[in-house]
């Protein structure tokens, strides 16, 4: 039985968050990081992204969290880099 | 108009939702009423058996009754009906270049939450806007631009616009064109344009300007009526031309009027072309009829209601004057046509009664049973108890005369429903929950009445409370003595109103021009706007067949303080054309309003006072049917009492013994005592302990309180 | 009490704040008032927590009942029938100076049994910018008049020293005059039908009925807090004012059936005043919150018990004392919304029942355009621009986002047609329409936020100032949810002319405004003849991966203007050949673009 966690993500009865496209264990119920950590992070530039205007800032990025297994979507969040990913922890 | 000598009828049909109702006038002769069920969407069929309805009462065959009539007038849901069901023209939209997009924005969330009750609108989420009435593919901009003063700061090239229909018509295959541009009440010159070459290259299109349709300020409501006029045109032009035909089979020969939401009447050929003026046409027809009945019996501040099977509508008419809604709607649609202010709420008769399943409290509406299927208690397959249901089991309904006995009330299966779905989740017998329900109906229509007169700085109890529709009868001894109003009328043609309210009505046709002026402007200035409205208008009715001893002319102004958003209507009652006290006169009469309506001190005088709109309301007279005057019969209503049963009673907090009668033995004069309960064919009417009944001359019931 | 009674008097109770609601709005007539519906009108318990709140700006429900609070703390023993009082410190209770409390005691045979409250935007409250917002401020005292508490009226008598005092602070004192005579008749008005209602049905019925709602509301919502997952959403706001960045951070926890906005770990206050005061913050949690969580529960005290705030102070979202604070309405309290929208957000979409109730950021970037100068007719006037009011929605997680819907701490805003301004302030638009591509990209595409520009006309002195506290500009604020992305920023851009008298009346689009090109965001602006400005707003966040959109959403997308084809290509992966859709090579290029997540990432 998988609760769900969020439009992308379940967690195990055992605790594991996996990715609900391909079943992946992202976060196994033992790891010591956040499930965020674990994941494939693509980061760009938010300055120059189709349809937005130039005076946003030039060291904004949109960071995108995929499934290391399949390469959905899991999450995405803007950040300036020195600023820590934005953590969601569901307990169910 | 004269009466040709051989024809005596005038016959009033109102095509509404459920019924299409006749009223049949002659001189001298009682009012006839028939009632048939509507056709949707072949309404004619409906007015047809409706007409044969009341020409059956008659004693005469329907072809028969149509030889001796002389006019015919109309009123019919068809327009809300084409909006409602999403029923009308392919059309294309033109704006101006830069604002293509005011249609689809509505205003930002104007569009999403308007139309919507407060509960919904807190649900944010789930609010919508609806989809335009025009494809937002369909939408072009025309190179040009009018700017505030009317000068034209961009030409339009006739190239651009043969460009432009060429699109919309040829490739796309629009069936009716809307044009919308910047500011074209002040200046119409390209929206006219646009007319012209679209006459010349695609004469088969419907095409409604703007500036024709709706010349006044506000380029969102602008450009939405004019694209409902034409989204609606097609349909109501056919409909309109199919009504003749099918009238010109019979013997009829007279012309047909058609009403308008702001409850005037236009020959059928020019309210071919304004399919938008018919929207809410048959609830303002029974505002007219309010008022008209009012003026009968002198009584100039009415509130008037009307319950039917879905919704209660409320208008008020204050000195003998109809008020204008200020922001009108159909369905989610914002539009700016004038039209008669009412508010209605789901509390009809049909209206389903629940139990809010978070809260555990009890609801009346939205929803409605409507007639088919129905109140539990008609045997038509309603599962759901309702209003109706409710009536019956506190006794105000007989089961076996409902309809003139043509339809036989079950209140057994009712009484079984409501039991487990009301009453026993509200912890209550059956008959204290159907009180309780009814006590909660009541007052949720006496804060609706409360919100449209308070918000007028208006007090119920200096009005007069005309009671409509089927159900109306068995509710407003309850709300109108809570409200505290002076009296409550039930009309003989309660059932009937909005049929009534048609042959009170007048041909009335709106202009309008907007212009700011200081109030400090001669009246020279003012009338200097009116000159050439009149003289169309003039024009106009002289077309029409009216003398000048038969042409009425009303000015109004809508005025304001400058530096706040309200307007006002005003009415001008000095001689026109104007004269410089006529004109103060009219300004004081804005101040005074103003300060009604809006509060003690909420005039910021010192910003100075401005008109804005000067409108023209241009009357035909037409001659109406006098109400037949009966003698009074004597106090004694023993003649008509028929039996007591067991009714609910306010004052007794239950059911309590009450006075039954039987409206047709009533006799003018006659005077009887609540609680009682008072049968008529089509209708019941109940009253309250302590209040007292009686019929007048025209046989119209009066209820008053000690 | 029986269900019927109950129900009918809950109804009247509702109608008592809706009656002052249309009285505020005729007395003032004021276009922010009536077009903005920027005001809150409220009925408070006699201890002031709230009984009945309205669908004014959501913002001002709690910290009215705080004002109501410091009142009857700051006049223990000197509450009198007949006492209107007045507030406006931030840093007692309100928003911000302009946004002026009026409070009145609702006595019923000698007893305090409730209070009444409201405000609105005053017309302009003595800063040392017109109209209330004033960017150019470095401390609170630049704010104008400010008070913790004023009796204005005494036992029914106006107190004459006090009001003219206040006016005499203010620029058009006879506009302020009028916004404060609407706040007392629209307390008037709550307080007679108020009585009305305790003379009908008894004080204690309507007392009982009181407590009731209060009961039912947080029952009702606690309930709700236990059918949503322990858990804890973290959301980050950023804000730019003169290249001084700023963050606000919250991490919302719940726990069973409370729910806890934590905001340690946000900037100090700003030197700007952008800052807001810890009842601001609370008020701005509660403006997505009744909303999103409460859109079927009366909105009084009982929805606010569950509720837990830790906002440390010194911080940007619990200033201190003089930190200037008059643009927190669309500054910091904006963010603290914004936050709050986005974890509330993630919260419903974890839950299998409420993820149809979750939203991405609805319209964030809350801007304030007032202009001033003088009109045609020669008259000073000060007007803002409506374009605030109409905003861009979120989209949710079946769904796209109303485009220009609105906003949520204002439930019914409407911007004001064009016609309308063009007719009473001396400019006239080149064009207004949805901004292309603003919507946060996702499967379900964030609403249009949108665009215009204006140039001066007719102005007798050839050209009006205007006041810009428009910060977001560099950074978007209207998140997305579960992978979907942010709106687009705002932009703000003077376009200079060249002095030549050009009416741009061809110009009906960015791309064709012709002259030097200035971006700007906060101050004061001249905008002369044959300059114009351009203002485009963002729109809501989008929810879910834009890959995963429907082709024909997005085609249909691209042929109605609301998506270009370049991002469709970039942001959705979706390829247009001669305005059709190219299956296989939108399949081609979606596949690339998600291997692409999958080379360029390095595992965190």
């Amino acid at each position: 039985m998988s609760i769900r966690i969020s439009p992308t993500l379940s967690a195990t009865d055992s605790g594991d968050i996996c990715c609900n496209a391909c079943g992946h264990s992202v976060a196994p119920h033992d790891s010591k990081t956040q499930w965020k950590d674990r994941a494939m992070l693509a980061t760009e530039r938010v300055r120059g992204m189709a349809g937005w205007p130039d005076a946003v800032h030039p060291q904004l990025v949109l960071r995108k969290f995929a499934c290391p297994s399949c390469g959905s979507l899991l999450d995405s969040e803007v950040a300036l880099p020195e600023d820590p990913y934005l953590y969601d922890v569901v307990i169910g | 108009m004269d009466v040709p000598a051989a024809k005596k009828y005038m016959i009033a049909t109102d095509v509404g939702g459920t019924c299409t109702d006749t009223v049949v006038f002659a001189a001298g002769e009682p009012i006839r009423i028939g009632k048939a069920l509507s056709t949707p969407p072949d309404f004619a069929t409906g007015i047809f058996d409706s007409i044969e309805s009341a020409a059956t009462a008659m004693g005469k065959s329907r072809d028969g009754l149509l030889a001796e009539t002389y006019l015919f007038i109309h009123g019919s849901t068809v327009v809300d009906n084409t909006i409602f069901t999403r029923d009308g023209a392919k059309v294309g939209l033109i704006s101006t270049e830069g604002f293509e997009d005011t249609i689809k924005v509505t205003r930002g969330a104007y569009g999403r939450w308007g139309g919507l009750t407060e509960d919904r609108i807190k649900h944010i989420v789930k609010t919508e806007r609806a989809a335009p009435l025009v494809d937002p593919a369909l939408v072009l901009g025309a190179p040009e631009r009018v700017d505030a003063a009317g000068e034209v700061l961009r030409e339009l090239d006739e190239k651009e616009v043969e460009k432009m229909l060429e699109f919309l018509v040829n490739e796309k295959g629009v069936d009716a064109i809307a044009v919308s541009l910047l500011w074209s009440f002040i200046n119409p010159v390209n929206e006219r344009l646009i007319k012209e070459v679209a006459a010349r290259v695609a004469p088969n299109v419907y095409c409604t300007l703007s500036s024709d349709i709706a010349p006044l300020p506000g380029e969102y409501e602008r450009t939405s009526t004019a694209v409902i006029n034409a989204y609606a045109g097609k349909i109501t032009q056919s409909y309109l031309t199919d009504l003749e035909k099918r009238l010109a089979e019979t013997a009829y020969r007279g012309q047909i009027m058609v009403m308008q939401g702001y409850g005037g009447l236009l020959p059928a050929n020019e309210a071919a072309d304004r399919s938008v003026g018919m929207l809410e046409c048959g609830p303002a027809a029974g505002v007219i009829g309010g008022k008209s009945l009012g003026q009968l019996l002198g009584q100039p501040d009415i509130i008037a209601t009307d319950m039917g099977g879905t919704t209660f509508k409320v208008s008020v008419i204050q000195d003998g004057e109809i008020e204008y809604a200020r922001e009108p709607m159909v369905d989610r649609f914002h539009y700016s046509a004038p039209k008669i202010e009412v508010v209605s709420i789901g509390a009809g008769g049909g209206s389903i009664v629940s139990i809010d399943p978070l809260t555990g409290e009890p609801k009346v509406g939205p929803q409605s049973a409507g007639s088919r299927p129905g109140p539990i208690c008609y045997g038509l397959g309603g599962a759901e108890p309702t209003l109706t249901d409710v009536f019956m089991l506190i006794g105000y309904m007989n089961p076996d005369t409902f309809l003139g006995g043509t339809m036989r009330l079950d209140v057994e299966p009712a009484r079984k429903v409501f039991e487990e779905k009301i009453a026993k989740p509200l912890g209550m017998s059956v008959n204290d929950a159907a009180i309780g329900i009814y006590r909660l109906a009541s007052a949720q229509i006496t804060d609706l009445i409360r919100e449209i007169t308070v918000e007028r700085g208006l007090d119920p109890r200096d009005f007069v409370l005309h009671s409509f529709g089927g159900s109306c009868g068995m509710l407003s001894s309850m709300f109108g003595a809570e409200l505290g109003v002076k009296k409550i009328v039930v009309p003989y043609t309660a059932s009937v109103n909005c049929a009534f309210g048609l042959v009170s009505a007048d041909i009335v046709h709106q202009y309008s021009a907007t212009k700011t002026l200081p109030a400090t402007a001669s009246a020279h200035e003012v009338n200097a706007i009116y000159e050439p409205m009149v003289r169309e208008a003039a024009e106009q009715l002289k077309r029409e067949g009216f003398s000048e001893e038969t042409m009425q002319m009303e000015w109004s102004v809508d005025l304001r303080y400058a530096r706040q958003v309200h307007e006002l209507t005003t009415p001008v009652r000095a001689s026109i054309p104007l004269d410089d006290q006529g004109l103060a006169m009219l300004i004081s009469d804005f101040e005074a309003l103003y300060e009604r309506k809006f509060g003690k001190g909420s005039a910021y005088r010192e910003a100075g006072i401005e008109m804005k709109l000067f409108r023209l309301t241009a009357r035909g007279l037409l001659q109406k049917p006098e109400v037949p005057k009966l003698p009074f019969q004597g106090v004694d209503a023993k003649g008509a009492l028929i039996g007591r049963r067991n009714i609910f009673v306010e004052a007794r907090a239950g059911m309590a013994p009450a006075d039954i009668y039987d409206f047709d033995k009533l006799q003018p004069g006659n005077v009887l005592s609540g609680p009682a309960v008072i049968h008529t064919p089509i209708t019941t009417i109940v009253l309250q302990e302590g209040q007292r009944g009686s019929m007048d001359e025209y046989r119209n019931v009066i209820i008053e309180f000690a | 009490m029986d269900p019927i009674t109950f129900s009918i008097v809950r109804h009247r109770l509702f109608r008592v704040v809706e009656e002052a609601v249309i009285t505020l709005k005729h007395v003032s007539g004021t276009a922010i008032t009536n077009e903005g519906h920027d005001l809150m009108v409220s009925l408070y318990r006699a201890d002031g927590s709230l009984l009945m709140g309205g669908v004014g700006f959501l913002h001002h429900l709690t910290s009215a009942a705080e004002a109501c609070k410091a009142i009857i703390r700051r006049f223990e023993g000197q509450i009198e029938e007949g006492d209107v009082f007045m507030l406006n410190d931030p840093y007692t209770a309100a928003l911000h100076t302009s946004d002026v409390y009026m409070l009145a005691p609702i006595h019923h045979e000698g007893t305090l049994v409730a209070w009444s409250a409201c405000f609105v935007h005053v017309s302009d409250i003595g800063a040392m910018n017109p109209g209330g917002f004033a960017p150019d401020a470095g401390d609170i005292y630049s704010e104008g008049f400010s008070s913790p508490g004023l009796k204005l009226i005494s036992r029914g008598e106006l107190r004459r020293d006090i009001w003219d005092t206040f006016l005499n602070m203010v620029r058009s004192p006879e506009m302020v005059a009028l916004d404060l005579r609407s706040l007392i008749a629209c307390n008037n008005v709550a307080g007679e039908r108020m009585l009305a209602l305790i003379e009908k049905y008894g004080a204690d019925t309507v007392d009982e009925v009181g407590r009731t709602l209060i009961e039912q509301s947080e029952n009702l919502l606690r309930q709700r807090l236990l059918e949503l997952p322990n858990g804890s959403w973290q959301s980050r706001q950023y804000v730019d004012v003169k290249g001084e960045t700023s963050k606000i951070l919250l991490t919302m926890t719940k726990q069973d059936d409370t729910l806890t906005f934590d905001f340690t770990g946000s900037s100090p206050q700003s030197a700007y005043s952008v800052n807001c005061t810890k009842w601001a913050a609370l008020g701005g949690l509660f403006a997505p919150l009744f909303p999103l969580l409460c859109y079927d529960i009366t909105w009084n005290q009982g929805a606010v018990a569950p509720i837990k705030m830790i906002a440390p102070e010194g911080s940007i979202v619990n200033c201190v004392r003089p930190a200037p604070v008059s643009v927190a309405t669309v500054g910091a309290i904006q963010s603290v919304n914004n936050a709050a929208c986005s974890a509330i957000g993630k919260m419903l979409a974890a839950s299998e029942k409420y993820a149809d109730e979750a939203t991405a950021v609805w319209h964030a970037n809350h801007f304030a355009v007032f202009m001033f100068g003088r009109t045609r007719e020669g008259r000073l006037a000060i007007d803002t621009l409506t374009e605030t009011f109409a905003g861009a929605g979120g989209a949710k997680t079946y769904g796209d986002g109303v485009d220009i819907g609105g906003e949520m701490p204002n439930p019914i805003s409407r911007m004001a047609n064009v016609e309308t301004v063009e007719g009473a302030f001396p400019i006239r638009y080149l064009f207004r329409r949805r901004m292309r591509d603003s919507g946060g990209a996702g499967e379900y595409r964030g609403g249009l936020g949108g665009e215009i520009a204006i140039v001066p006309h007719g102005s007798p002195d050839g050209g009006i100032n205007f006041v810009l506290s428009g910060k977001g500009s560099k950074f978007p604020m209207s998140d997305g949810l579960a992978g979907g992305g942010s709106g687009a920023s705002n932009d703000y851009v003077l376009i200079k002319g060249a002095g030549e008298d050009s009416r741009r009346s061809g110009e009906t689009d960015f791309e064709s405004l012709r002259g030097e090109r200035k971006p700007i965001s906060w101050g004061v602006f001249p905008l002369a003849k044959g300059d114009a400005f351009y203002l485009r707003w963002n729109g809501g966040g989008g929810v879910g991966d834009a890959l995963a959109r429907s082709v024909e959403a997005v085609g249909a997308d691209v042929v109605n203007g609301t998506i270009s084809e370049l991002a469709a290509k970039e942001l959705y992966g979706v390829i247009l050949k001669n305005g059709q859709v190219d299956m296989s090579a939108t399949q081609d290029c979606r596949a690339r673009l998600k291997a692409a997540r999958m080379e360029q990432g390095a595992m965190a």
